[in-house]
């Protein structure tokens, strides 16, 4: 693809006209410049892919960190309708839930000097990361899993990582409702009984921040953020659990295409209508791994707060 | 046979690999090899362990797919490193293998990434001129 097929809405807003199988057009929130580098690596082309599936709502978009990903791009966004629309194991990706948690302290950078290359080394060792690294918590049992999978972020408080406090502050307070333990397969409960208290490999961190510069201080002050404060993110998922509901569904849902009359521009975008038997199935084990995430992000949080 | 029984293919964000074989059980091989030896150094891998491999697919990608993320299975819930590989049967549906290899230990193996998941993704499996060629994109 290049420019001449886009059609620019303002300066960081360029439209792909639907045409062929598209059903909405696409839209992607970038600059000129940003766009040199998304047109060069063919993530449009997984715009216009995802703007093919049934139900989808208005437009397929794309956010300015869009890239080549698994059928939908990283950073790609859909809306699909309730009840005529599809859901995609693709689309939502393999690492179900994995998100950003960010963390306030009233902590100063004055406070940490001279001291980081400690509190990195106490991170490391309090927080497993690497790889096939075990939890910071003891093997779950089946049953406890089972209750990570509904409870979500609220499961780890009540053992004692965090407070009530931070599930208003939470997606979904720390659990999707909807779960359903009974959807998910064994190989992933397998995967998930080590990892819970675990960040993962890859594009996953944990980072110590200082605030830089406020640009509007009082959605600030509201954050109870600070020039000079010190705050910590953490980027992770639901590791090997999460991975394997997606692998699962993704064949459940690539068996059942046929049904459903479907023709898939790639196969990572396999999919079944919400209202189905999979898609249904697929929801229930999806929302386990989402709450699996969220449990594993609230206990890191936890314990990079103690350490710290 | 000089080299590596594999390429390396770039990609933006993840890793993929270019294998081939006459028959589709070398191929199979080639590629779980591949697997291992992007994420560990598999010069310090003995051959200690044997492991029976049983694996079943819808069609050939799923077969190819769900043999690469059984081993991946293996390695992270049994801490499994394998070097070597044998196809004993094989269909398009189903296949029956060894591995040989030993559980990962710190102190010895040199471990560079880890692999989270083989995908669906531009899968390439065909056959040119009697080469079995495929392409498969790895999530890291």
């Amino acid at each position: 693809m290049d420019f001449s097929e886009l059609k620019k809405i303002d300066e960081y807003l360029y439209e792909i006209p639907q045409h062929g199988a598209m059903r909405v057009p696409g839209r992607i929130f970038a600059d000129r410049i940003l766009l040199q580098d998304i047109l060069a690596d063919r993530s449009p082309d997984q715009v216009m892919n995802v703007a093919t599936l049934p139900g989808i709502v208005k437009h397929s978009l794309a956010m300015p960190d869009m890239h080549w990903g698994y059928g939908f791009p990283i950073g790609g966004v859909a809306a699909t309708d309730l009840y005529k629309g599809v859901i995609s194991p693709g689309g939502v990706g393999y690492d179900i839930n994995c998100g950003v948690r960010l963390i306030r302290t009233d902590l100063h950078d004055r406070d940490l000097k001279g001291k980081m290359r400690d509190l990195v080394t106490a991170l490391f060792r309090d927080i497993p990361c690497g790889v096939g690294s075990h939890g910071a918590i003891r093997r779950l049992t089946p049953s406890e899993e089972e209750k990570v999978m509904v409870e979500g972020a609220i499961w780890a408080i009540r053992q004692g990582y965090g407070t009530q406090e931070g599930l208003e502050f939470t997606e979904e307070q720390g659990a999707l409702a909807g779960a359903d333990p009974a959807k998910v397969g064994d190989r992933a409960r397998e995967r998930g009984l080590n990892q819970l208290g675990t960040l993962g490999s890859g594009n996953h961190f944990l980072e110590i921040q200082r605030v830089e510069e406020i640009f509007d201080p009082s959605a600030a002050e509201a954050f109870g953020l600070f020039q000079g404060g010190i705050t910590l993110m953490i980027h992770s998922g639901s590791r090997g659990f999460g991975y394997q509901i997606c692998d699962d569904y993704l064949k459940v849902m690539a068996h059942a295409a046929s049904r459903y009359d479907f023709t898939l521009p790639d196969r990572q975008l396999a999919c079944a209508p919400i209202d189905s038997p999979e898609g249904r199935d697929y929801f229930a084990a999806m929302a386990c791994a989402a709450n699996f995430a969220w449990a594993n992000r609230q206990i890191m949080m936890h314990l990079a707060v103690e350490t710290i | 046979m000089g080299g590596k029984p594999y390429k390396i293919i770039n990609h933006t964000a993840d890793v993929g690999i270019r294998v081939q074989g006459k028959t589709l059980p070398l191929l199979f091989e080639r590629s779980a090899y591949a697997l291992f030896d992007i994420m560990v150094n598999l010069r310090d891998v003995k051959k200690e362990t044997e492991e029976t491999i049983l694996i079943e697919g819808f069609d050939l990608p799923e077969l190819l797919v769900s043999w690469l993320n059984h081993f991946l299975f293996l390695r992270e819930t049994r801490s499994f490193l394998f070097r070597k590989f044998r196809v004993h049967e094989f269909h398009d549906t189903s296949l029956r293998a060894t591995a040989w290899g030993e559980r990962f230990d710190p102190e010895r193996h040199e471990f560079y990434r880890e692999i989270k998941a083989a995908t669906y993704h531009n899968l390439l499996l065909r056959e040119r001129r009697g080469l079995w060629q495929a392409e498969i994109i790895l999530d890291i």
